[in-house]
């Protein structure tokens, strides 16, 4: 077992491998809520796979479909049930980069996290189990559909990137989850759900002694090794798909994204990056930011302007919403905001810094937000606390440096929701 | 084994204090946490004044006197490692509920010593007390700005259908009642506000309306007392009582049925009841559980037996207010599917109120239920706004008080419960092509 103590931040983590191959974090903390979170690497961009040397391209929408399947038990009751039994609270979510399943409850947290890990790691996918899922989903889609901020962020992500599957929408369509089949989602669950590919995450009163004990009962017995895989990945150009895409719909006020792709390098290191894109993102396009002050006070934009910013070792960019009845003067000073900075003032870059610092400091008040965050970051490649850490150590330099890779004009798109006149 | 943590963490006991008439501290401490909460609440009876005072808080964040505008408050919040300042508007009931909240990091995380507690309340302060006037008015440029982002939101509520319905239903369901009245404003009046009026209202508040403050973190109260005392301590004035709010406990006359219209592409179905029940009342633990077995536990027959087994919708919940009490179904879902929806949602009602449910899914929620009150101690923000909804009230159980009366209801208090709830209105939000402001009446 290793132990990560971390001042900064006054937590502390402890990380082992348990002998069934599942990779296990504990965070102790002193609350009365417990969450755990057990979360594999197969997000909705994992489309192109090889599974035992098996060339799959998987229907968009697959990580998310197979997320709602795993709560089906093989008596035809689901998971929630048994959580439920017990006091739990259960609930999933899927990413790009990820899926994972987790719990929160008061007490029986030994229960619940057996329920857990069993559930997860065993599949039970039947044609009529399949087919009952695809119309809950189609109404989820439907509903993503139906709210402009979720249409405006796909189109953005359409327009910054060419072929990487990041641009299509997590949950997919109807078309391609109609794709699917009960072997198919097996095939994958194999591949994906074993547990030597999983990653427990727990944060509450537990040790990580006990967290080990409880899997010790579930995995008793060394297991096969599971199948091989290889995530194939896209070769992804420099520069958008398209500069600009605009939308007719049914809204009162237009709305708009200012996109910019960052392609991270082989040996990007991904803390640092994501800190100083956090940072620099919160500087030129913050809440607080000068700019979105002067949006708002000339009543360009409406409420302030918003960010984005995310990296990883697959994708990364940095994308600026606003609403606002000015939509081409509101894009104009977005696009001369990064093209114009120079070097960050100092007070603006203290300010933004001990910002961060501080929301992810409260954070860590609430098991949910820390082990979330904690899972999340080494699903990114990275580390919580190394990202705390790299927040704390970051220089005026550090931004000048990643602007200037941002700076390429061809590597930023703008997309648009206008009324329907 | 791990143990029972309700039992191995001390209680967060509060401590109410007055500081002068009107203002009061419900002071929470929690040693524990790396952030804090603080929050200034006005409570005004819903009326005639209520957009305007809808408005207040907003244009009082602009600026002040020392802070003059949003760069220089940002900033100040920023350099306080993110101090999160925020008007509140909102409601408990049929008051009103408009002020600032903070959350903020707790000094001793500050890496370089930065008094972060004492900055907030300055900033505080001054937004509320030394707003940013021309002559004796608070500033027309900032009351016009934000009457025209007021009313964007307002007008904006129709971008989503969800939240609209709930505003829509809850108007038709009150009509005549206070609680009709939105709390946060309607845009005719909002448009209509004066920075004369806006800055009467503003006084009035400082010289008529109680002020509740609440704070959850770990300052020790010795040291918060003279420090709140110092920014706060000039309001002196004698609050009048606030009227109650008025509960109609059963619903009058036949089921009501409205429509509207609106280019969606899902319908939603508000089914409004009257509890009759509300907070303070002997039974109300038995609600509360009904609800939990009817939406928010995990055993929830809405989620399971509406959407899940029978496929009709792709959300369905609900929602309590319980000092009005009334209670609203809400569903989105497809237009064939309307009847057939409103039909299984209440078929789930009659069958509560039979006694139609196992002790299984009885105790599993009960027990889902207890479980949810410790967690509110897990968080300053949750645990501020449990006390701060039952101070008009005169209230003080603590969660755990709660969750003890939770663990005495019994299978039969719930049937009474479910018994209860009678039907007042069905609202239906329609999808369709082209908007057209339809209201149609069929009773």
């Amino acid at each position: 077992m290793k132990t990560e103590i971390h001042p900064l931040t006054d937590e502390r983590a402890v990380t082992f491998t348990h002998p069934s191959g599942l990779t296990v974090c504990v965070l102790e903390k002193p609350l009365h809520t417990y969450y755990a979170l057990l979360g594999t690497g197969f997000g909705s961009i994992h489309r192109e796979v090889k599974i035992d040397g098996v060339r799959y391209r998987l229907p968009d929408g697959t990580a998310h479909f197979l997320e709602h399947k795993l709560f089906d038990q093989p008596d035809g009751s689901d998971a929630f049930t048994r959580f439920a039994a017990i006091g739990a609270d259960a609930n999933a979510f899927t990413t790009y980069l990820s899926t994972a399943c987790l719990f929160d409850c008061t007490e029986r947290f030994n229960q619940a996290l057996e329920i857990l890990l069993r559930f997860v790691t065993a599949s039970h996918f039947t044609d009529e189990t399949v087919a009952k899922e695809l119309p809950i989903i189609g109404e989820e889609i439907a509903a993503d559909r139906d709210s402009p901020a979720e249409t405006l962020y796909n189109d953005i992500l359409k327009a910054l990137y060419q072929k990487h599957p990041v641009r299509q929408p997590i949950l997919g369509s109807r078309s391609s989850i109609a794709r699917l089949t009960p072997e198919l989602l097996t095939t994958v669950h194999r591949a994906f759900y074993h547990p030597a590919r999983l990653t427990l995450c727990v944060a509450g009163r537990i040790s990580a002694e006990e967290v080990a004990q409880i899997c010790d009962r579930v995995f008793p017995d060394p297991l096969p090794p599971p199948p091989t895989v290889e995530l194939l990945p896209t070769r992804e150009p420099a520069a958008v798909c398209k500069a600009r895409t605009v939308r007719r719909w049914n809204v009162t006020q237009p709305t708009v994204a200012f996109g910019i792709k960052l392609l991270p390098a082989p040996d990007e290191d991904i803390p640092r990056t994501a800190a100083a894109l956090e940072v620099l993102g919160c500087l030129l396009f913050g809440e607080s930011s000068a700019l979105s002050h002067q949006l708002y006070r000339e009543g360009t934009i409406s409420g302030s302007l918003s960010f984005e910013a995310t990296v990883n070792h697959s994708f990364g960019h940095l994308i600026v919403f606003a609403n606002t009845d000015h939509p081409e003067e509101t894009l104009a000073a977005l696009r001369s905001a990064l093209a114009d900075f120079d070097n960050a003032a100092p007070e603006d870059f203290l300010a933004c810094r001990r910002m961060e610092l501080g929301d992810l400091f409260r954070s860590l008040d609430s098991t949910e937000e820390f082990a979330s965050d904690y899972l999340a970051h080494r699903m990114e490649g990275s580390n919580l606390f190394a990202y705390a850490d790299a927040l704390s150590a970051l220089t005026p330099a550090d931004l000048t440096a990643l602007a200037d890779r941002l700076k390429d004009p061809t590597h930023s798109a703008e997309a648009l929701i206008l009324p329907k006149t | 084994m791990t143990k029972s943590i309700s039992a191995s963490l001390p209680e967060v006991v509060p401590n109410q204090v007055r500081l002068t008439q009107q203002v009061r501290l419900c002071y929470l401490p929690m040693e524990h946490c790396k952030g804090n909460y603080l929050s200034l609440r006005f409570l005004l009876p819903l009326g005639e004044m209520t957009s305007t005072c809808a408005l207040l808080p907003y244009v009082l964040s602009r600026g002040s006197n020392e802070y003059p505008d949003i760069d220089a408050i940002d900033r100040a919040a920023d350099l306080l490692y993110g101090a999160e300042i925020s008007p509140m508007v909102g409601s408990e009931g049929e008051w009103q509920v408009i002020g600032f909240s903070a959350s903020f990091l707790a000094d001793r995380m500050a890496p370089d010593g930065c008094e972060i507690l004492d900055g907030v309340l300055h900033l505080l302060s001054s937004l509320l007390l030394s707003p940013r006037t021309e002559g004796a008015t608070l500033l027309p440029e900032y009351v016009e700005s934000e009457k025209v982002k007021l009313c964007d939101r307002l007008r904006s509520l129709k971008d989503n259908p969800d939240l609209y319905a709930i505003k829509r239903s809850e108007e038709l369901m009150c009509a005549g009642e206070s609680y009709a009245l939105y709390e946060r404003g309607e845009e005719s009046q909002v448009a209509a506000v004066t920075p004369e009026a806006l800055t009467g209202a503003w006084q009035n508040l400082l010289s008529t309306a109680p002020l509740c403050i609440t704070y959850a973190g770990d300052c020790a109260l010795e040291r918060l007392k003279p420090l709140l005392l110092s920014r706060f301590g000039r309001l002196t004035a004698t609050p009048a009582p606030l009227p109650p709010t008025e509960v109609i406990r059963q619903a009058k006359g036949e089921l009501r049925r409205f429509t509207e219209k609106l280019p969606t592409g899902q319908c939603q179905l508000i089914i409004g009841l009257r509890s009759g029940s509300v907070i303070g009342d002997e039974d109300h633990a038995a609600f509360s559980l009904l609800y939990a077995m009817l939406s928010s536990a995990p055993t929830a027959r809405l989620f399971t037996k509406v959407r899940e087994e029978r496929s009709l919708c792709y959300s369905c919940s609900a929602l309590s207010d319980s000092h009005k009490g009334i209670l609203l179904i809400t569903c989105g879902l497809r237009r064939e599917r309307l009847q057939e929806a409103e039909d299984a949602i209440f078929d789930q009602l009659r069958a509560l109120a039979r006694g139609d449910f196992t002790d299984e899914e009885f105790e599993s929620a009960k027990r889902w239920l207890m479980g949810r009150y410790p967690i509110l101690e897990d968080s300053p923000i949750a645990l501020a706004g449990w006390y701060f909804s039952r101070s008009p009230l005169g209230l003080a159980e603590s969660p755990r008080t709660e969750a003890e009366r939770i663990r005495r209801v019994t299978r039969a208090d719930v049937m009474h419960a479910a018994g209860r709830l009678s039907p007042d209105t069905v609202y239906t939000l329609l999808d369709r092509s082209r908007t057209r402001k339809e209201v149609s009446h069929e009773n």
